[in-house]
């Protein structure tokens, strides 16, 4: 595990703020590319691209917005980086406010963690007293501040025109792309979106290079990611990993003992069965935003669909129809499978209505809305139809 | 925060020059407009709507249009205190649901319902972040974890004399 386990540790503050002001923005935007760092989230747009973008953007008005709604069931790791190492997460937003140009920064911050808010705001109110932030900072003649916007529990404002949307003061409704945010975002200016643990990795690559961070991970995914780890483990938590981790190696540093099946990426990803435990956690092979969970052989899979299902019913916004009638078609074939209902047709049915979900609702929500129901159907049909 | 049974509108009018003496009026500052007055009140009523709308020169029906979307922003008669248990998989892996049985039985209303002193509302939220400490839940803002049922009751009846 984490030989290379930086992002939790504490940074001397300012240092990677200093060096950045020391070089010039484009080639700031060059290590970032250079390094290969994708977006945490879980969708992993190349960051120094969306850098790029949104730098290139000709506004005298652009956002830097930090994404820490998150709601993806199993993840807590940016709420442990906000409990930790918040300043990091500021010190990135302010490295990147530099690059393109930026003013004004905003965190969109979960309702569900609002107890956190108050001392995120300490902890600015710090920085601003140390000329971290605010006007000219360090006396270099770049201003940039920081404000933390509260959301209401809504999870699909995780996906980032609802989230622009949310700030607007509107319904968090998603938006078609194009327009991306990064040419026209927040008041529809250029804004850049970016995950907390994405921030949190800015000041490491600008301090100690891009050949340092390409040295970590496998392949195309270089860096660590912090994976939430929880279910059916002895030691539940946050672990940093390089890329390329496989499975059944993470499942022992977490103490998982009699596992059945590996849920990865949270309500949106995919759950395994013991077979593919040798599969990597990369963007090549499963890639996922830091969810882990873990089933033991107690477990039924008709319970954990019907949890995720209900879910996603729940959290549809209801705007589009592929979404909105589409999940409750799943949560009811849930019932049928569990009520032993369920017919083979059924099954080919559900898979032709997930495709057309896949194509054609709006956002990333009722795309991935029955991504565990079809891995599940995959994985453990003969479960399902015993 | 006060239990109200009825919210003058006086008190709502009160309440807002109150929470806009430090806001500005930008359609941006709507939610946490929204998100104060109902930690001042605990949900948001018609006069809320309409008093809001008039100050940032709104429809009060798109003030609550807003305010419907989010789970956090009832538009509803809900209790002083929302507890809040999560319901999602690691949470539920954890016994959740034992939680919620002992506090229905601890505040005498079944999940969804409100109390009749409005003290209580009972709810499930979905994912709260909490899975390593599951399960979890929360009162208004303040999160509860590694709960059992017992601790779950307790927990409420410190809350039945605040």
């Amino acid at each position: 595990m984490p030989a290379a386990g930086f992002i939790l540790e504490k940074i001397k503050q300012g240092e990677a703020l200093k060096k950045a002001f020391e070089i010039n923005r484009a080639e700031i935007t060059d290590i970032i590319k250079d390094s290969g760092l994708k977006g945490r989230g879980g969708a992993g747009f190349p960051t120094g691209l969306k850098m790029y973008l949104c730098g290139a953007a000709a506004d005298t008005v652009k956002y830097v917005v930090c994404n820490a709604d998150e709601g993806e069931p199993g993840t807590f790791k940016d709420r442990v980086i906000l409990e930790t190492i918040p300043e990091k997460v500021f010190e990135g937003m302010t490295i990147t406010a530099y690059v393109i140009g930026s003013r004004e920064g905003i965190v969109y911050l979960r309702g569900e963690y609002a107890y956190l808010k108050s001392e995120l705001e300490n902890v600015l109110k710090e920085m601003r007293k140390n000329n971290m932030l605010g006007e000219n900072i360090l006396g270099k003649g770049f201003s940039f501040d920081i404000r933390i916007a509260l959301g209401a529990g809504a999870y699909v404002c995780g996906e980032e025109t609802a989230l622009i949307e949310s700030l607007e003061g509107k319904r968090g409704e998603a938006k078609n792309k194009p327009p991306f945010p990064v040419s026209s975002g927040l008041f529809g200016h250029p804004t850049l979106v970016s995950n907390v643990e994405t921030f949190c990795n800015i000041p490491h690559i600008v301090d100690k290079g891009s050949l340092w961070f390409k040295n970590m991970g496998s392949g195309k995914s270089t860096g660590t990611k912090l994976i939430s780890v929880s279910g059916d483990v002895k030691k539940p938590g946050v672990y940093e990993i390089t890329f390329g981790m496989k499975v059944k190696d993470l499942l022992k540093l977490a103490g998982a003992e009699e596992t059945k099946a590996v849920d990865i990426g949270g309500a949106s990803g995919i759950i395994i069965p013991e077979l593919q435990f040798e599969r990597e956690i990369s963007f090549e092979d499963i890639p996922t935003g830091g969810s882990i969970i873990v089933f033991d052989k107690t477990r039924k899979m008709a319970d954990i669909m019907e949890n995720f299902m209900e879910f996603f019913l729940d959290e549809s916004c209801g705007q589009c129809t592929p979404c909105r009638e589409g999940t409750k078609y799943f949560v009811d074939a849930v019932e049928k499978i569990k009520n032993r209902k369920i017919t083979e047709q059924d099954l080919k049915n559900l898979r032709d209505i997930s495709d057309c979900m896949k194509i054609t609702s709006k956002c990333g929500l009722g795309q991935a809305s029955t991504n565990a129901f079809i891995s599940i159907l995959d994985n453990f049909k003969d479960e399902l139809l015993s | 925060m006060t239990v109200l049974s009825k919210i003058s509108k006086k008190e709502i009018i009160n309440e807002l020059d109150n929470i806009l003496s430090g806001v500005s009026l930008d359609r941006g500052n709507l939610l946490c407009v929204l998100e104060s007055l109902v930690g001042k009140f605990g949900y948001l009523n018609d006069t809320m709507a309409v008093e809001v709308g008039r100050r940032f020169s709104m429809d009060p029906n798109e003030v609550y249009s807003v305010a419907s979307f989010y789970a956090f922003l009832p538009v509803k008669k809900s209790g002083k205190y929302k507890i809040r248990v999560c319901r999602t998989i690691s949470c539920k892996l954890k016994n959740a649901d034992g939680i919620v049985k002992a506090i229905e039985e601890e505040i005498g209303v079944k999940f969804g319902n409100t109390t009749k002193d409005m003290r209580f509302t009972l709810e499930r939220a979905n994912c709260l972040g909490m899975c390593d400490k599951a399960p979890a839940m929360l009162i208004n803002d303040k999160v509860y974890t590694e709960l059992t049922p017992e601790k779950a009751k307790e927990i409420i009846k410190s809350y039945k004399n605040k």
